[in-house]
């Protein structure tokens, strides 16, 4: 329905012109005199809106001028900066670079186009001639809901807010099912086909592991071959399994965000790592503790070593002692499996591999927890990697093989070291550093670690890094999203082209990173 | 005495129709002035959203620009 925005005011000229109780000498001429009357009027009317038009065109003619000369000022002393630049002494100084000046945009975004404000006034005067809502908001007071009364009846926002609420909805899940990609498939019934998808890639990404690794000549290949069947288990398993462990991985996300200070997380936990030897005790602490609540509910106000997922499922665990290739270790909890691995499926993997392979230093930490367990019953518990990285994976974990575990432990704290370790060999390393140990909270730090010799570890702990880094991030966003609900729709907006975005380069990296698969693959 | 009496109503008709067509001249012109406001704020309208299109592009610009060109001292 168009609303005129103008309108002159008598619009039927003639009409009621004549005075019925007046009698007059001369109808017609009444009749004209009224007319002319009206006419009048009309055209009062009409300067009067022609006055409001003259003004709004000449406020916007002021705005613009006022613009155009602020910007005149700009390119004036733009253009005196110009002259001043030297091209011959091109300094391209560290120091320079400091000091530029990082680009933003002042560019404010116009919001809220439609409201009450904006309106134009000529529009506000016959916006102002309706008749007011009833006065429903008098009655706030009596309701127990708290919610406003008036807009049972009218909700200017009403739109904006399903709007709002839609976008935000979107871009969580959109976020969910990103940061779900590398992690853990879904459960739901109805996506069965993805869940098989998923569960594969990693699968095909283990197997490479496991081929380049034999290939090295690695302690690996047993582990692999026990190994193989849990993961075609694990499929059906998994699916089942993930749901109820979901929520503590969350809370887990959230207390390791506690923990680390914001932007910290990749290097902080590396630091801490080599500088305080991680808290053998502790960690010992956390295992036991967590063993016997292996219901896995209670890992929320720790993060408890892998064991939980063995519960879960007997037959993942299996595969993972095998890897651990300890004698003594039947005494002792099963070993954490590795979370990451187990948990995420292949997808979720490749994306990280990339990022991990770029970033080789990563610390094997996530190994080395695994490893230490075996050649020493004493030694601390197996590091309680999952809590940052994801929770949900421990859950998982069960079946998810752990990749071939390599020699973490003494990459960190010695820093390279021979690729092909024996179990022999793990057990010294571990006697001769056992303080390397990374406590949980150190599992980010694996990012910085020096550079391994072994290609392979590499790999692991960039798939692992890899996917605590983006469960890292989602934390952060989703804690920034709670933080200051997004009210405009440029902050909405703006948030879900960046989720989208991220989505894409994800995508990106993960069709990298299968190639750089192939390509290790090959070389192996 | 039909006579006198016809030619008074016949002028005061007359009379009536020349003020009708000069009420409806009047009319008519406010019509035209109404359209010409209406046609004027338009085209001012455009024009000037045009205009601050390209003010806009022009300072997004100059922003550009600036931070280029500045090291750690600000122009604006």
């Amino acid at each position: 329905m168009p609303l005129p925005k103008r309108g002159i005011e008598p619009v039927h000229v003639s009409r009621g012109t004549f005075p019925d109780d007046f009698p007059l000498p001369s109808e017609l001429e009444g009749v004209t005199n009224g007319t002319l009357a009206n006419t009048v009027r009309q055209l009062s009317s009409l300067s009067r809106h022609a006055e409001d038009i003259f003004g709004e065109l000449a406020r916007d003619a002021q705005q613009l001028y006022d613009r155009s000369n602020s910007l005149q000022a700009r390119i004036d002393r733009l253009a005196i900066k110009v002259t001043q630049l030297d091209s011959t002494g091109e300094e391209v100084s560290l120091q320079d670079i400091h000091m530029r000046k990082a680009f933003k945009s002042a560019v404010v975004f116009d919001q809220q186009i439609f409201s009450r404000t904006t309106m134009p006034t000529a529009m506000l005067e016959t916006y102002r001639s309706c008749d007011r809502p009833p006065p429903l908001d008098k009655l706030n007071c009596y309701r127990d809901d708290g919610k406003d009364g008036l807009k049972f009846y009218t909700d200017p926002n009403y739109f904006f807010e399903l709007w709002r609420q839609e976008m935000l909805k979107d871009t969580e899940r959109m976020m969910h099912d990103k940061g779900k990609k590398p992690h853990r498939p879904r459960n739901e019934g109805g996506q069965g086909g993805r869940h098989k998808k998923r569960v594969r890639q990693p699968h095909n990404t283990r197997e490479r592991q496991r081929q380049i690794a034999v290939g090295q000549g690695e302690y690996i290949m047993p582990q692999a071959i026990p190994y193989t069947p849990p993961i075609q288990q694990y499929d059906e398993n998994v699916m089942m399994d993930r749901r109820p462990p979901r929520p503590n991985s969350i809370e887990l996300r959230r207390s390791y965000q506690h923990e680390m200070p914001d932007g910290l997380y990749e290097e902080n936990p590396y630091q801490t790592d080599i500088y305080n030897p991680p808290s053998m005790p502790n960690s010992e602490q956390y295992y036991q503790t967590s063993t016997p609540t292996r219901g896995g509910k209670i890992r929320p106000s720790q993060p408890p070593p892998a064991p939980p997922s063995n519960t879960s499922t007997p037959t993942a665990n299996t595969p993972t002692r095998g890897r651990s290739m300890s004698a003594g270790r039947d005494a002792l909890p099963p070993p954490p499996p590795p979370p990451e691995t187990a948990v995420s499926p292949p997808n979720g993997i490749a994306q990280h591999i990339i990022s991990r392979q770029q970033s080789n230093s990563r610390s094997n930490s996530p190994h080395s927890h695994q490893i230490t367990p075996e050649p020493s019953q004493d030694l601390p518990p197996p590091p309680p990697i999952p809590k940052q990285s994801s929770p949900p994976k421990q859950a998982t974990p069960v079946q998810a093989p752990p990749p071939p575990p390599p020699p973490p432990m003494p990459l960190i704290t010695n820093g390279p070291l021979s690729p092909p370790l024996m179990n022999g060999d793990l057990s010294k390393i571990m006697s001769s550093s056992p303080p390397k140990l990374t406590p949980i909270k150190d599992r980010p730090i694996s990012k910085q670690a020096p550079p391994m010799v072994d290609p392979r570890n590499d790999l692991l702990k960039a798939i692992r890094d890899g996917i605590k880094l983006r469960k890292v991030e989602k934390i952060e966003q989703k804690e920034v999203e709670r933080g200051n609900g997004l009210h405009d729709v440029a902050s909405i907006l703006a948030r879900r082209v960046a989720v989208e975005f991220s989505d894409s380069d994800s995508a990106s990296e993960s069709e990298c990173d299968s190639e750089g698969w192939g390509e290790n693959e090959t070389s192996a | 005495m039909s006579a006198p009496h016809r030619e008074a109503i016949q002028k005061q008709i007359q009379q009536d129709w020349a003020n009708r067509e000069y009420i409806e001249v009047i009319t008519v012109s406010i019509k035209k002035i109404t359209d010409f406001l209406n046609s004027f704020d338009m085209s001012c309208r455009s024009k000037l959203a045009v205009l601050n299109e390209k003010l806009t592009t022009l300072e997004r610009k100059i922003d550009y620009l600036e931070a280029c060109v500045t090291k750690g001292e600000t122009l604006t």
